[in-house]
This record gives structure tokens, sequence and C-alpha cells, in this order.
């Protein structure tokens, strides 16, 4: 099994407390992303590579753990729209979320998630960057 | 820098000068065209200390003589010759359909967001503003046109990638003029070559950047030159001094401000959770546990209109991570004005129902 520590030593991963990180299969948030599960979406198909996922750049980055690999659809969220992609953690298998400097991690058990960025009211609605 | 003159055809400069920043770039060159800047106008655009390091350096290596022949640069690159000479160059080398196709599949890669765009915003977007917002006087006009004349390698260098990449792709050597610019503009700052001189500028000495890539800091100079010419910036717009340094402005400073840019820029800095405090905005309902933030609450507040432009609502929530201080840090995002409570809020920033948000587990 791929601990998390392993995961925090690969390159390009730059990271923090490796604490408990409980598996959860609801909603949950990090930060400005928040992950919501969706039974019911069509699941990804992309394999999220060995260096993960960077949803944010320099900040949120999406790993694969144990198992076959997760997949990540990304989803041009356009200039405002708060969609970032669609996470599919295949039975088996644990997503983490990381961040490079200011949030724990999250882990996410086996099912379809949908992942969304935040927003604030502007003259132009645009998206938090934390 | 001789080679770039060189491989354009023209005989080497006779004078050389190097200035700290490009404010004294151009204030170099306009002297040199026989517009020399009054010390007290100086002053007023960059303050008394930068006035007059820049004037000192100036003087250290000019003796006052305008240049033979001053005016416009038109040295390796001017006025895009070079560019377009390139492009003639390829299309004689690929034909003109191929030569053009390829030059639009790279202008995917070189225009946008990956360089152009990104040098741009980040670097000589936010400084020309900067200047022009302190050059506005017409006794400026002359250091202002010097200016835009000015090789900026931020700019440049988006162009110079293209087209070496555009010669690589085609299999073709790239023009021993191309080289000799790209090597100059890699060897210094904004310079201006001129018909007999050449007026070079360093690099700056501060170079702060948010996590967008746009020039942002949040207790100094987001950029700053030898010579003390500074930009204060947040996420990307230029500020004055004041109000990024120590606590930044106070509410009835950020009140009277008629910029609404500014005022905004001025309330980040301070906090919308302070700004809450202290302006005494009306709280909305009373405060609510935030889901999957065990301890933490959620509140939300009137913001009246002008502060954030229309009529909105702000909602103050806090990380569920601490930092590494051991502190929550808080935070507050403007809201709809019709939202009814702080869940709904928080929903509506993750783009939810109130129903959705409330499931949240976990937050980091």
């Amino acid at each position: 099994m791929t601990t998390l520590a392993a995961v925090l030593d690969r390159p390009g991963v730059e990271v923090v407390d490796a604490l408990d990180v409980p598996v959860i299969s609801g909603a949950q948030c990090q930060g400005d992303l928040i992950a919501l599960p969706r039974p019911l979406a069509a699941p990804a198909t992309t394999p999220v590579p060995p260096g993960g996922v960077d949803l944010v750049p320099d900040s949120h980055t999406l790993l694969s753990c144990d198992g076959p690999a997760c997949r990540f659809d990304v989803r041009d969220p356009g200039p405002s729209g708060p969609v970032l992609g669609v996470l599919t953690v295949p039975v088996g298998a644990t997503a983490y979320l990381v961040h490079s400097e200011e949030h724990g991690a999250n882990a996410f058990g086996p099912g379809t998630y949908e992942i969304r960025r935040q927003r604030e009211r502007a003259d132009v609605v645009r998206r938090v960057a934390d | 820098m001789h080679a770039a003159y060189a491989t354009a055809g023209l005989p080497p400069p006779q004078r050389t000068l190097w200035m700290s920043s490009p404010l004294g770039g151009a204030v170099a060159t306009a002297a040199l065209g026989g517009r020399p800047v009054a010390p007290d106008a100086l002053a007023r655009w960059a303050g008394p200390g930068a006035a007059r390091r820049i004037l000192d350096e100036l003087h250290l290596q000019w003796d006052g003589a305008a240049s033979g022949r001053p005016g416009r640069p038109t040295g390796p690159d001017a006025a895009g010759e070079l560019w377009r000479s390139l492009r003639s160059r390829l299309r004689r080398e690929l034909g003109h359909g191929r030569a053009e196709l390829l030059w639009e599949r790279l202008g995917a890669e070189f225009d946008g967001e990956r360089l152009g765009g990104r040098l741009w915003r980040g670097f000589s977007g936010p400084l020309r503003a900067h200047l022009a917002g302190r050059l506005r006087e017409p006794a400026a006009d002359p250091v202002r046109a010097r200016l835009a004349e000015a090789v900026d390698p931020w700019a440049e260098a988006y162009l110079l990638a293209r087209h070496r990449q555009a010669f690589a792709a085609a299999g073709v050597a790239v023009p021993e003029r191309l080289a000799a610019l790209d090597d100059a503009v890699r060897r210094t700052g904004w310079w201006w070559p001129l018909p007999d001189a050449v007026v070079l500028t360093e690099r700056p000495t501060v170079l702060r950047h948010d996590r967008l890539g746009a020039p942002h800091a949040a207790d100094g100079p987001a950029m700053a030159y030898a010579d003390g010419v500074e930009v204060h910036a947040w996420r990307g717009t230029p500020v004055p001094a004041d109000l990024v340094e120590g606590d930044g402005w106070e509410v009835s400073r950020i009140l009277a401000e008629p910029d609404a840019d500014l005022r905004r820029c001025a309330v980040e800095r301070r906090g919308w959770d302070r700004f809450a405090a202290e302006a005494g905005l009306p709280q909305v309902g009373a405060a609510e546990p935030d889901p999957g933030n065990p301890g933490r609450e959620l509140r939300l507040y009137e913001l009246p209109a002008g502060i954030h432009g229309a009529a909105a609502r702000l909602l103050v929530c806090e990380n569920g991570s601490p930092d590494r201080d051991g502190t929550h840090r808080r935070f507050g995002l403007p809201v709809p004005a019709d939202i009814p409570d702080p869940t709904s809020a928080a929903a509506w920033t993750d783009g939810v129902d109130r129903d959705g948000y409330a499931g949240v587990q976990r937050r980091t």
C-alpha cells in the first residue's frame, strides 16, 4: 500500500504534515476547492499520471494511490465557471488532494466526484485564488 | 550588443550608457536626444531619492553633449523591421501557405496565456501602467515617448522565442541577426538602440508575484530597481506604497478613496473580516456552524453599495487547517445581496445549494 509519506516524497509534490487523513466518500473541501459526490455522473476516463494533476498550479494537486489509477477529466470552466473537473476513484484505490502550504490533505474513497472552485461576487464573477 | 548592431548592418554605437531602471533609461535617452529632464520635475515623478540617483548615474557617464544623431531608435530591431524580414525569410524557405500555417500554430503556444499574455500581465503591463500614472504632466512627454520606444525584454521574449521556434520547426538555421538580438536581450533589461549610442538598463532587484503570476507584494514593493524606482502592486494592480506598507489603509481612508479598484485592493490588504468589524458592517442573521469545519463559524454581513461596486453581502469564514503559527486564517468573500443566510452564502461560493454544502464532512 502506498503511504501518504511516500506520496509526498514524489518529485514535484511539496508538502506537509503526513498525519491521519480520513478516507471519505462524501463532500469535502480544501480551501477554495469543494468535491461533491456525483454517483450518477459519467465516470472520468483520463488516468491521473504518477506525478499527479495540478488542479490549481502551485497549490492544489490531485494524486492517485493504491489499486488501479484514479481518473480525472478536466472540464474547461470558462472564465467564471466553478467546475474544474470530474474525479473517479476505482474500487481499491484512493485519491489524495494535497496543498502546497496552507491546507491539510484530503483523501477520497471509491466513487465519482465533481471538483469545483470557489467563486466570489465581483463586477465580473471571478474565481478565488487562495 | 555590438553583434546585434553588426548583424543589422549598422556601425557599432559610439557611446554606451548603463542605467539602473527603465525610468532611468528613458531619462538618459531623452537627455541624449537633447531633452534633458529638470531635477525638480523628475523628483515629482520618481520621488526625490530615486530622482537624485538617476541623475547622478546619468551625469557620471555623460558630459551633457547631445548625441550627434538623436531621435527615434533606428537600431537592431527598430520599428518591427527585423520581425518583418524574418517572416519574409520563413515564407521564402517554406512557401507562403506553409509558413503562415506554422506561424499560426506557434501563435497558440507563444502568444496567449502560456508566454506572451503572462509576460505582459505579470511584468510589462503593470510597470508601464505605473510609469504612465507617474508621467502624466506635459513636461514628462519626452520621457514617456522614450519609454514607448524601449526594447522591453519582457515584451520581446515571446517574439524572440516564437521566431526561434519557427526557424527550428522549419529546419532552417536561425538567422545571425535574430541570434544576436536574442543574445543581447538575454544580457540586459530594457534598452534603447539608438543610431550612435545605446542605453542599457539593469534588471530589477525585486520582483514578486502572486500564484496567478500577477505582480503582488503584501509588505513592500512588488518591483524595485537599484536606483530606488519602485512599483507597489496588489494582485496585479499598481497601488500607492502606503496601501501595502504597515497596517495598510484605515477604514476612513478606504471609504474616502474614489477609485473602486484601489478601494477593493485596500480592503483585501487589510482583510475583509477585519474591515467588516472596523467598519461596523451590520450582521445578517446569526452565525452558523461551518459544516466539516468543527468549532468554526460562518457569518454574513451587509456590504453597502460603493464599497465593492453594487450592494452585496460579505461572508466571513475560516480555514479548516491552521497556519504554521497555529491560528486559523479568516477571510471574507463578497456574495450577492439576495443571499439569505451564512450557509447559503458559503454554498453559493462553491456553486452548490444549501443542502449540498451542509453535507460537507471535512474541510482542510
